[in-house]
């Protein structure tokens, strides 16, 4: 072959190679639970579907109005309370005010299936309370056994009461990071956020899916260590179910369709109301039980992995406070956590979940409030604060949800 | 011609009509010099002809011109406006309404006289703007249930306005005034909704972008009659969170198919088209939320995301794609910028009324 031929079959290789790698290149990429993609039920297990032009609902490629990912906008907020803030007409979740759309259904209280043509819109409360409001009956639910104040068919607190957060503005702002890096860095308590860092919906989710529950991201930002120690440390909570958000009863604990179509660790097949611990689906009346506690039910209770795994989710950055069962009476070794509330129980095996973080705190904002100041170790030293911490029920009445006195 | 001084007698309008000679006498001295001269023959049937024509073209212009003013004060719009008259113009912006937090939907009276917007802020409900953008009441929604969330609304033909409230599942009618009328109670009772966007044609039959469902694939539109039976349903399996609606005189409904990023049509035998959608160039969609068509066939899409307002004229046909004029607006909070525009409404004036959901306003664009 002579050395055109060569040059010449070189060139054509490399104009097809670049041809091809363009061509793959503009193929869109399959996406899963995101909130721009199409999304369809077969056999009840959310299966996404390609939207290659979906992508233009948030990002322009030469058109954008932000750096941040050639996006629409440069506050990439309110950009996701287009559809999930007080404005949004295109999702199920406002996460602004902390209310969400239960959809064309309600819980068969017999059979724990969400079941669809039942009357209503099903506004409820999210259960991650939300970060302008939070509908939450903070008030109400140490009084276990009392009568919601909000009556027997409302089932979040009216926004005329102005449930405002009381958690302080934890979103969008610098702060510190709880509890993040090693034991072996006490005293420090947590990393403050790098100036100009905020802390936004991107940070924690991943708005084009990936295939975890609540589209979670498995490595957050602001995780602290290595990449090699954040990898590590990374969680992934397969998401099969069909999601519920909200609950018509703020202290059902998971969403009640997490057991469809599963078999415990006996082979037996999971109650599928397993998590309303025997209290009636329609009963606005708070439960006097913890989260997902073993219960009255003569069946074992088993959870599902993913609930478990919420508390090893959360320790992505807020390492410390992730602490296995007997952590209340082992040294930890930090000088500030050195004693702590068993907060996991990463096999998800029986009675496992029962003390995730999600038991006493919810993820976006709580109108809990706090009537008295505490003293907060924190790097450097200790400060007062009458921040709620983002729990449930007011003056830390959680404790009293459990450790009834 | 006549003069001051001259001597015109009192039907000497009347007598150009006859045809009569009411040339003045010419002075002494003048053109052609001796006594009083009269005109040839001739001359004067041309001179009466030219007067004859001049004024039947005056009296033309007049009618024309008195037709103008009619129109102008019946209609209120633009001279651009005329009908016949094919020119499109862009709209600019005129003006704001103000005291409404994070408003969604907008409605307007055919004059403009009232304008009705939805909000989503703190607390949820539906304020009425007079046309200069005075607030004159906050509508009284039912105290059952006790959290509403009303997002679309339109005035109906008639002049009732009708709210859909998406997170009561119901919609509301009340009078032109704002009064509370009734709510609208399907025949079937297990048909339920819950509403974005709702119209009502001119036979009183209501259209409804129905949500209830968590699964996109369910979402739908509902088209009952006046009096509540469940004619048919629209569009479920293709619709992704069906925004704002509209029908036409001749039935067809446009939808904004806003999680597609589409504008489609259902023609009368409930049939879809598409008509324009998603895409990065400037006149495809990225979030599409409200829309208004006025009777020039002029679309106004609001794209949300995009922080713009796109406009296009309809195509010839009802499944023709729309031609793309122009983007209003740009990202920001001056005048004409948007933060997440939302609702669109158009009144009679071809006033153009834009609800701007982060900058908390309604603006007001006109030609």
């Amino acid at each position: 072959m002579s050395t055109t031929k060569r040059v010449l079959g070189g060139a054509l290789a490399t104009l097809v190679g670049v041809a091809s790698a363009l061509f793959i290149s503009t193929a869109p990429a399959y996406a899963d639970n995101g909130p721009h993609v199409k999304v369809s039920t077969a056999d009840n297990v959310l299966v996404s579907e390609l939207q290659p032009g979906r992508c233009a609902s948030c990002h322009r490629v030469h058109t954008a109005k932000s750096t941040d990912g050639m996006l629409l906008k440069t506050d990439q907020t309110n950009l996701c309370y287009s559809c999930h803030g007080d404005g949004g007409t295109g999702a199920m979740t406002n996460v602004q005010s902390g209310i969400g759309y239960a959809g064309a259904g309600e819980v068969d209280p017999t059979t724990g299936i969400w079941t669809d043509s039942v009357r209503g819109a099903q506004v409820g409360a999210l259960r991650g309370g939300g970060f302008d409001q939070a509908m939450i009956d903070a008030g109400a639910a140490v009084r276990a056994g009392t009568t919601s104040p909000t009556g027997a068919t409302a089932h979040l607190i009216p926004a005329a009461t102005t449930p405002e957060v009381t958690n302080g503005n934890h979103m969008g702002g610098q702060g510190i990071v709880w509890g993040a890096g090693a034991y072996s860095e006490t005293p420090v308590a947590g990393t403050a956020l790098a100036a100009g860092v905020q802390l936004e919906c991107g940070s924690c989710h991943d708005p084009h899916g990936n295939g975890n529950y609540r589209i979670l991201k498995a490595i957050p930002d602001f995780t602290p260590g290595t990449t090699a120690q954040k990898e590590a440390r990374q969680v992934n909570i397969p998401d099969t179910d069909t999601k519920v958000y909200t609950t018509t009863n703020y202290w059902f604990a998971a969403d009640t369709n997490a057991f469809l179509g599963k078999t415990s660790a006996d082979g037996s097949a999971y109650q599928t109301n397993m998590a309303l611990q025997g209290v009636s689906a329609t009963d606005p009346t708070p439960i006097s039980k913890p989260l997902l506690t073993r219960g009255t039910n003569p069946q074992p209770v088993y959870v599902d992995k993913y609930i478990a795994n919420v508390a090893a989710w959360c320790t992505t950055c807020h390492t410390r406070y992730l602490a296995p069962s007997g952590s209340r009476s082992n040294d930890s070794g930090d000088a500030i956590y050195t004693y702590r509330h068993t907060s996991d129980h990463l096999s998800g095996g029986e009675y496992g979940a029962n003390r995730n973080c999600m038991s006493c705190h919810v993820a976006h904002g709580s109108n809990a409030t706090m009537g008295e100041t505490v003293p907060v170790e924190w790097p450097g030293g200790t400060a007062t604060s009458s921040d709620n911490r983002m729990l449930r029920v007011d003056d830390r009445g959680v404790c009293l949800l459990c450790h009834k006195v | 011609m006549a003069r001051s001084g001259d001597t015109l007698s009192e039907g000497s309008v009347l007598d150009i009509f006859e045809g009569e000679d009411v040339t003045p006498p010419t002075a002494p001295g003048g053109p052609g010099g001796g006594g009083p001269a009269r005109a040839l023959p001739d001359e004067d049937d041309s001179r009466n002809r030219r007067r004859k024509v001049l004024a039947l073209v005056l009296a033309f212009l007049m009618l024309v011109v008195g037709a103008l003013v009619a129109w102008y004060l019946l209609t209120r719009k633009p001279l651009s406006q005329l009908p016949g008259v094919n020119v499109v113009a862009t709209p600019t912006y005129k003006t704001s309404f103000f005291g409404v937090d994070k408003p969604l939907g907008v409605a307007a009276a055919a004059d403009g006289s009232r304008v009705f917007v939805t909000h989503g802020g703190t607390t949820p409900g539906v304020t009425m703007f007079d046309r200069d953008g005075r607030i004159l009441r906050e509508l009284e929604l039912p105290a059952e249930p006790a959290y509403h969330v009303p997002v679309y609304l339109t005035v109906a033909p008639d002049g009732t306005l009708w709210v859909g409230d998406r997170a009561a599942g119901a919609i509301y009618t009340f009078t032109p005034e704002g009064d509370p009328l009734s709510t609208f109670t399907p025949k079937d009772e297990t048909v339920f909704y819950s509403p974005l966007g709702i119209a009502v044609a001119q036979d009183g039959t209501l259209y409804v972008a129905d949500v209830l469902s968590n699964e996109p694939a369910k979402h739908r539109i509902l088209v009952f009659a006046a009096d509540g039976t469940l004619l048919r349903t629209l569009g479920e399996g293709m619709l992704n969170y069906p925004n704002q609606l509209q029908v036409d005189a001749a039935g067809n409904l446009y939808v904004t198919d806003s999680n597609h990023a589409r504008f489609v049509v259902y023609d009368t035998e409930g049939k879809q088209a598409l008509l324009t959608g998603p895409g990065a160039g400037l006149g495809d969609l990225g979030l599409p939320r409200g829309f208004a068509i006025d009777d020039r066939d002029r679309l106004f899409v609001a794209d949300t995301t995009d922080h713009q307002v796109r406009m296009y004229t309809l195509g010839e046909t009802l499944t023709a794609p729309p031609t793309f004029v122009a983007a209003l607006g740009t990202q920001g909070v001056g005048d004409g910028q948007f933060n997440f525009p939302n609702g669109v409404a158009i009144d009679a004036r071809a006033r153009i009324y834009i609800t701007d959901r982060e900058n908390n306003r309604v603006q007001v664009w006109g030609f």
